[in-house]
């Protein structure tokens, strides 16, 4: 199992292995993990696993929220 | 009468004389003039009553000319009257159908208003949203410090986890 995660600003390593921490109590303890910045994200994290992506960006949070505004109009 | 001097023979020869002359006055010329009368009497009353006939007849036909012209004045009102009322028929027709016609078209245009309108209205609405989005992007982006960003990574990981 491959794990990336992708933030909008470099992690440090503490962060780093926290949140491999934490995910590794809910996924395979042999994951692999990959750590990538995105400044399009503007804040939060993309977390992708295998091929299913989980988005908790503030970018996504943007969109979300466009698309809440458009469906209105 | 010869003492007298009156010739008795005399005059009766004249009166023999006169009664021939009178026999043949009457019958050489008076009966042919009486006759010639006659006929010429007759010639007027027969051209009378020709005449008469001739008016009779040129009263009819001025009656009938009359009837005729009266008939056909009431044909050309009549034709009138049909032609009046077609072209009236038409016009309402027409006038109808135009009425119709800038009825419907007023209906479209202003449909077409509307839907231009709404679209107008929605275009601007997503491009204000749009500008909304871009704006909060570049502001939460400035916004976000170090700090900031480490607390809303861990906030959006303990979402993550909660669904995995």
């Amino acid at each position: 199992m491959k794990v990336i995660v992708s933030t909008a600003i470099e992690l440090s390593t503490a962060q780093q292995a926290d949140i491999t921490k934490k995910l590794k109590t809910k996924l395979d303890k042999s994951a692999s993990f990959d750590f990538e910045v995105d400044d399009s994200l503007i804040g939060g994290l993309v977390v992708k696993i295998d091929s299913n992506e989980v988005d908790g960006s503030v970018k996504r949070k943007l969109q979300l929220i466009k698309e809440t505004l458009y469906q209105q109009l | 009468m010869e003492n007298i001097g009156i010739d008795g023979v005399k005059i009766l020869f004249q009166i023999i004389n006169f009664s021939v002359v009178i026999g043949a006055l009457t019958y050489l010329l008076y009966k042919p003039i009486l006759k010639v009368l006659e006929e010429r009497s007759k010639k007027i009353e027969e051209a009378q009553i020709e005449a008469q006939k001739a008016l009779q007849e040129k009263e009819k036909i001025e009656e009938m000319k009359k009837a005729a012209r009266k008939e056909a004045e009431k044909e050309a009102a009549k034709i009138i009257e049909e032609a009046k009322k077609t072209a009236e028929d038409f016009l309402q027709q027409n006038m109808d159908e135009a009425r119709n016609k800038a009825k419907s078209e007023i209906a479209r245009m202003k449909a077409d208003y509307q839907e231009q309108q709404a679209a107008s209205m929605k275009n601007m609405k997503q491009e204000f949203s749009d500008a909304v989005i871009a704006v909060s992007e570049k502001v939460i982006g400035q916004s976000l410090d170090k700090k900031a960003q480490a607390k809303l990574v861990d906030a959006q990981l303990d979402e993550l986890l909660k669904t995995l």
